[in-house]
């Protein structure tokens, strides 16, 4: 087999390797770029052997749904309680499932390396498995219908729930699939384009050209968000007029987000972002008019709040992605496998080695493949 | 110049310090010498990496995926480092090692969490799409590579566009030729065969005189699967470019084309393994076939095709000490149902080049149960036997497979064959026969017969026998009856 895939290894890589801001505390600055001592290399290269031995695993997917907790693994997919301990029911899997879209009635595995989806009923555990289009990687339930993001088929298909399939063509590379308001909205990552999809009839609606190579894409019911790590911002698109509404300025490289919190009279809707380079989750607002931005200012002015206080939690390792359930905030170091809980002034790890987690109201629930078995922390 | 270097080779490799230089011999000495001297992260991973890759191509798995498994140990702990220095394109990087080198280990699914990552970090990267094509492609997911490369070809392309120079227009078709080969394997042969013209006419064109006039300076000439830098990229580009295209020609029968191909490519480099199987392969000359074979022994594709040629040529012989010449003895011998003989030399070459793969192959294809002939199992009274009939009762013999009623059946069954003897005694218009052979099946006499009349060694002559029995590589027969061929 050629690979020829290095011929240029010597290039320079600079794109993204130094925060172009002063946001990391000169301590740790100086850890980066000092040579380190042996004793440092010795304890590095003991912690690696660690890692390795369990991060060569491969991730289960776990899904919260409304009758309990999903995992799928060695062919097999299983609905537990909320306890996570009482099996409901077991039904055929796929090979190396990836990821799961649920809804109240329905789940679908995907196994975007096999090509392949099971649906299967939440109530009994009764599953079709169908063959898709090439890497799917996302799905959406709208209703009972299925909507698959199908990456390299650059397509978007749909399964309806007696099976009836229809597809719609996107632009290269699309890399993301969310669902607001009854719509769909893609995000394709080469062209840097976020489509609206219909559902009804199932086509394109709206563009509008956004920055590309983004490393996460969310939409709440007002807004499109669009991490961009290479400029250190957020792109916001406004959903009714799919329009730019601006960007906002993040951390040195922001790499996913989560929706932290709703907004108040007295704040705006808040973003926790995850930024390994510093470390970080910066806690951040997120789009707001210039009337709610002026009254919210005037508010916090005069009852005297501040915001956030010094506004980032810290981490020991990079965390990149975040998750928010309620008041519980959690952040995830995906090359180490560790999982913290954080509030805006502190962390404490919660599990470590683990490769994909569901964060419900009982808590967070991961497989362990060592012990086959699903464990509940926090 | 070169010759020094093979020289060192040899010094490198003593195991094959007695037998004709195998073509990668150099490469791998090469590789070894650079993980001796270079500790740093790309040398240490390139070598492991082509040093797997050599020695794969030998039919050498297992120190094969030593390599790649040092190469995943340097990768994982490269994106480890990487991450705590937050030096996040050093992490892509390195993930996306790490996803090619466990692909080479063949643990799929990891391989691909580990390529996804990757491109959540450097999507916009043209590099981080080709080394996720490299690693899908080694999945055996072309249609992941072909999409995958596509993303590449784009963002190379933007990027010469920026900025046209010679290391952008070399990366840009490096991007190229993985896309013509992942389109190769969906079916896409006519756009594939394009990007690769494309290619080809690149690297030719006046803008690399300046890497050639390199490489003429360097006398370099080795190709490797992990490049590092221009000149060594460049050959080994143009290398692979022009052996897909050849293979592409010949796949569609254009014998012609894909001669002009391996000739190219063996214009650059004389001892090239696949260009002189190529070439092999389509003028069907033993001489071109042993040449092959001293390049690399080990291909079993190699293998496959010289044995679909010794069915042609029943009378091949294979001259010389070297490992592919012996090589060449053992499926020569097989050809000829002389087992004992293939054994033997299987052996030998297994005790010089232990846990080898090809060997393997061929020792499994040797100990294959033979099938019982036909007429045997029809319970018939006179047969006609092929030589590979006799080769399988030769092996049923030897490992004593014949049930007694299989052997009650023979003793009963009288076959006749065309049978040459080797040398002829006579006295009284006798003639006096103890050996010869059907066919290339080598048989013999309980002792010296003595046949009525005037017979000539030599000549064939038309024998009917029982068979008796067999050792090693002959048959043990009972003539009945001896005539003239007609």
């Amino acid at each position: 087999m050629i690979q020829l895939t290095t011929a240029r290894l010597a290039k320079a890589q600079t794109r993204v390797s130094v925060p172009h801001r002063h946001l990391m505390p000169p301590q740790r600055l100086r850890a980066a770029i000092w040579p380190k001592t042996r004793s440092h290399v010795a304890q590095t290269l003991l912690s690696v052997l660690l890692m390795l031995a369990a991060t060569s695993a491969v991730a289960q997917p776990v899904a919260n749904t409304n009758r309990g907790i999903v995992v799928a693994h060695d062919n097999v997919i299983e609905l537990l309680d909320h306890t996570g301990k009482n099996l409901i029911w077991k039904s055929d899997g796929l090979p190396t499932p990836q990821a799961i879209a649920e809804s109240n009635e329905r789940i679908a595995v995907l196994d975007p390396l096999a090509n392949e989806a099971r649906i299967v009923e939440l109530a009994t555990g009764r599953g079709t498995t169908v063959q898709t289009g090439e890497t799917p990687i996302a799905g959406v339930f709208i209703g009972p219908t299925l909507y698959l993001l199908e990456r390299d088929a650059r397509a978007l298909e749909r399964i309806g729930a007696d099976g009836t399939r229809a597809s719609i063509s996107t632009g290269a590379d699309p890399a993301f699939l969310r669902a607001a308001n009854g719509r769909l909205y893609l995000y394709v990552r080469g062209e840097g384009v976020v489509q609206e999809v219909s559902t009804s009839p199932f086509a394109i609606r709206r563009s509008v050209r956004v920055t590309p190579f983004a490393s996460d894409f969310q939409v709440d019911a007002k807004n499109a968000y669009i991490v961009d790590p290479h400029g250190a911002k957020i792109g916001i698109v406004n959903l009714d007029s799919m329009q730019s509404a601006g960007s906002i300025d993040v951390g040195a490289v922001p790499v996913s987000f989560a929706f932290a919190s709703a907004g108040t009279s007295l704040t705006a809707r808040t973003l926790a972002v995850a930024d390994p380079s510093a470390k970080k989750v910066w806690i951040i607002e997120g789009a707001q008019s210039v009337t709610q931005a002026f009254t919210r200012g005037f508010l916090r002015g005069l009852i005297g709040l501040g915001l956030f206080g010094s506004g980032t939690s810290n981490f020991p390792t990079g965390v990149d992605r975040v998750f928010v359930r309620g008041a519980r905030w959690y952040a995830f170091d995906s090359s180490s496998g560790t999982l913290y809980r954080f509030t805006k002034s502190s962390s404490s790890v919660v599990a470590k080695n683990i490769h994909s987690f569901a964060v419900a109201p009982e808590g967070v629930f991961y497989w362990d493949d060592a012990v086959r078995r699903l464990h509940q922390a926090d | 110049m070169r010759r020094l270097l093979i020289a060192i080779a040899f010094v490198a490799t003593p195991a094959f310090a007695q037998t004709t230089r195998i073509a990668s011999d150099f490469e791998i000495a090469q590789m070894q010498q650079q993980l001796a001297r270079s500790h740093d992260f790309l040398s240490q991973l390139s070598g492991h990496l082509n040093l797997g890759d050599a020695r794969l191509t030998r039919g050498e798995s297992t120190l094969a995926r030593r390599e790649y498994a040092q190469a995943y140990e340097l990768a994982a702990h490269e994106r480890l480092d990487a991450r705590r220095a937050s030096d996040l394109a050093r992490y892509a990087t390195a993930t996306s090692y790490a996803a090619l080198a466990e692909g080479k280990l063949g643990r799929d699914a990891h391989a691909f969490e580990l390529s996804e990552e990757a491109i959540r970090y450097e999507s916009g990267e043209a590099k981080t799409w080709n080394l996720y094509a490299s690693t899908m492609s080694l999945l055996g997911k072309p249609a992941k590579a072909a999409s995958a490369s596509r993303n590449a070809v784009a963002l190379a392309r933007r990027d010469l566009a920026q900025s046209p120079g010679l290391d952008n227009r070399l990366d840009l078709a490096v991007y190229e030729y993985a896309l013509a080969s992942a389109l190769n394997e969906t079916g896409q042969a006519r756009e594939a065969e394009q990007l690769l013209v494309e290619v080809t006419s690149s690297l030719r064109s006046p803008d690399f005189d300046f890497v050639r006039a390199q490489i003429a300076h360097l006398e370099a000439f080795e190709s490797y699967s992990s490049a590092r830098g221009q000149a060594a990229a460049y050959i080994s580009l143009l290398n692979r470019s022009q052996l897909r295209l050849a293979a592409l020609y010949e796949s569609r029968g254009d014998a012609e084309r894909a001669r002009r191909q391996y000739e190219n490519v063996l214009a650059a480099r004389s001892d090239d393994p696949t260009a002189l199987a190529g070439i092999a392969r389509l003028s069907q000359s033993g001489e071109h076939f042993a040449e092959a074979f001293d390049a690399n022994p080990f291909s079993l594709s190699l293998v496959r095709d010289y044995q679909r040629y010794l069915a042609t040529h029943r009378d091949e012989q294979a001259e010389g000490d070297s490992a592919g010449a012996r090589m060449r003895r053992v499926l020569i011998a097989m050809n000829r149902g002389d087992l004992h003989t293939a054994k033997t030399a299987l052996d030998q070459l297994d005790q010089q080049f232990p846990d080898n793969d090809t060997l393997r192959t061929l020792r499994a294809d040797l100990n294959k149960p033979s099938e019982l002939p036909s007429f045997l199992r029809a319970g018939a009274t006179t047969a006609t036997p092929s030589a590979s009939d006799l080769r399988s009762l030769i092996a049923l013999f030897n490992d004593d497979r014949l049930t007694p009623e299989q052997r009650m059946a023979l003793d009963k069954l009288t076959m006749t064959n065309v049978a040459q003897f080797d040398d002829a005694g006579s006295e009284n218009h006798q003639t006096i026969f103890e050996k010869g052979d059907i066919d290339g099946v080598r048989f013999r006499f309980s002792e010296p017969m003595a046949f009525n009349g005037d017979f000539a060694a030599h000549a064939p002559l038309r024998l009917t026998y029982r068979v008796l029995g067999a050792s090693n590589d002959e048959l043990l027969l009972e003539p009945i009856q001896l005539e003239g061929a007609r």
